[in-house]
């Protein structure tokens, strides 16, 4: 199964409600608040996109929750700061 | 979700100096090291270092208080067998890690593997580019030429350099060929006009350093070149004698727990207690985030107060006393009033 996992091109924190994250490379830092807090969480913990879902998506939402999901994960793998592992 | 891209890279420092939170740490990994340098302020250096176990426990803890940038030093790291999987420990837990090398003694393929690893930094001193000056310094004659080796790769490989150069009586006229050097190559450079006493108060490595003349010149040559960062002149009383000791610990080679590396004052040892525990409870680190500047009587009737970064480390490292007036400080004191003294007076 593959999970996700942060890449070697990030250094990462997390201070009070927010991530900061630094790509090491460029020395760029994005910083993450609200919900895209806990899906770090999940990236940091190894999940799975479907142990993602089931973690943060809400049921009453569930199609709305899955596309921003997945919008943030393929943001933040795009710019290389996360990678999806065996 | 919300991702911002457009706020300050600053705002973590910021952020964990409001909520008193160790965003920056530091680690020595050991004091054994292969070279002797003249000035250093490790008195002995024996001691083997936390084994790999309790390093990456110590890196779990920080991690969960909130430590982004961990700075890795010695004696000199890359003797332990182990030093790579603790660099890729910290590196897969999120840390922007700077180590601090001699880089006499790193493999092509460490360096290769650091570069694959995004290493924030890679630093080491050269005292003088003439292979006489620097290993007099570093009592091991063939050393420049291996620590250029080494920082060949480290530019072959594209990982940021930095170059520190403590600047002293027998490498005063050598610090702009390191200068040179280090501009052509990529790599920053660091070269403060200041010895430290050791760690025991032994003062002897303080009496190689610079007089106020020979640092006068250096700090004017340094501004002209760049090198210098803006002198702050002022003094509120108000203000926390140190901003660091609020965002940063030191952790020594035996658990041991400081401000910093220039400030032995000791506030608990991570192997008794845990880090949370003694950062927010321990009674002597209360007492070190308490230090505001009105607490210091003599530096607030001194006349020279408003040139002055008084660092409290500098005056417990000589003297014992925080409240002291140390030397580095005051020669670095009047450097500044003779400096920019004027200038800030017209601008007042």
């Amino acid at each position: 199964m593959k999970t996700w996992r942060p890449s070697l091109c990030a250094a990462w924190t997390v201070l009070l409600d927010t991530v900061y994250v630094v790509d090491e490379r460029t020395k760029e830092m994005l910083i993450l608040q609200e919900d895209a807090v806990p899906l770090w969480q999940c990236i940091e913990r190894r999940m799975s996109t479907k142990e993602i879902m089931m973690q943060l998506a809400r049921p009453e939402h569930l199609e709305e929750d899955h596309a921003a999901i997945v919008e943030t994960l393929e943001n933040l793998r795009d710019q290389g700061l996360i990678e999806e592992v065996e | 979700m919300l991702l911002d891209e457009n706020r300050t890279t600053n705002e973590p420092i910021q952020v964990a100096f409001k909520n008193t939170l160790p965003v920056n740490a530091t680690i020595e990994l050991l004091t054994r090291c292969n070279l002797r340098c003249e000035h250093c302020y490790i008195p002995a250096h024996t001691g083997a270092g936390l084994t790999y176990e309790q390093i990456t426990s110590i890196l779990d803890q920080l991690h969960e208080m909130g430590t982004l940038y961990l700075l890795l030093t010695g004696g000199e790291m890359f003797l332990r067998p182990d030093i790579m999987d603790i660099v890729r420990y910290a590196r897969r837990k999120g840390f922007s890690v700077t180590l601090f090398s001699n880089a006499t003694c790193t493999t092509e393929a460490q360096i290769a593997e650091l570069k694959e690893l995004n290493i924030a930094q890679f630093s080491c001193t050269i005292f003088s580019m003439n292979p006489e000056v620097h290993d007099a310094i570093t009592g091991v004659k063939g050393s420049l030429e291996k620590t250029l080796r080494t920082m060949a790769l480290v530019k072959q490989y594209g990982i940021p350099g930095e170059i520190k150069n403590v600047i002293m009586k027998r490498n005063l006229a050598d610090w702009k060929a390191v200068h040179d050097y280090a501009k052509e190559n990529g790599f920053s450079h660091l070269a403060p006009p200041n010895v430290m006493p050791k760690i025991d108060g032994n003062l002897t490595p303080m009496e190689l350093g610079l007089n106020y003349e020979q640092t006068k010149e250096v700090w004017r040559e340094q501004d002209e070149r760049g090198m210098q960062e803006k002198v702050r002149i002022g003094w509120d009383e108000s203000d926390y004698i140190c901003n660091l000791i609020h965002t940063q610990v030191f952790i020594d080679c035996n658990g041991n727990l400081f401000p910093c590396n220039t400030f032995y004052y000791k506030f608990g040892n991570i192997l008794e207690l845990p880090l949370r525990e003694i950062w927010n409870k321990a009674e002597a680190h209360k007492y070190l985030l308490s230090l505001r500047k009105k607490d210091f009587p003599a530096c607030c009737n001194c006349k020279d107060r408003a040139y002055c970064v008084k660092c409290p480390g500098n005056a417990y490292m000589e003297s014992g006393d925080l409240y002291a007036c140390s030397e580095m400080d005051r020669r670095l004191t009047w450097v500044t009033k003779e400096l920019y003294g004027k200038e800030a007076e017209s601008a007042d």
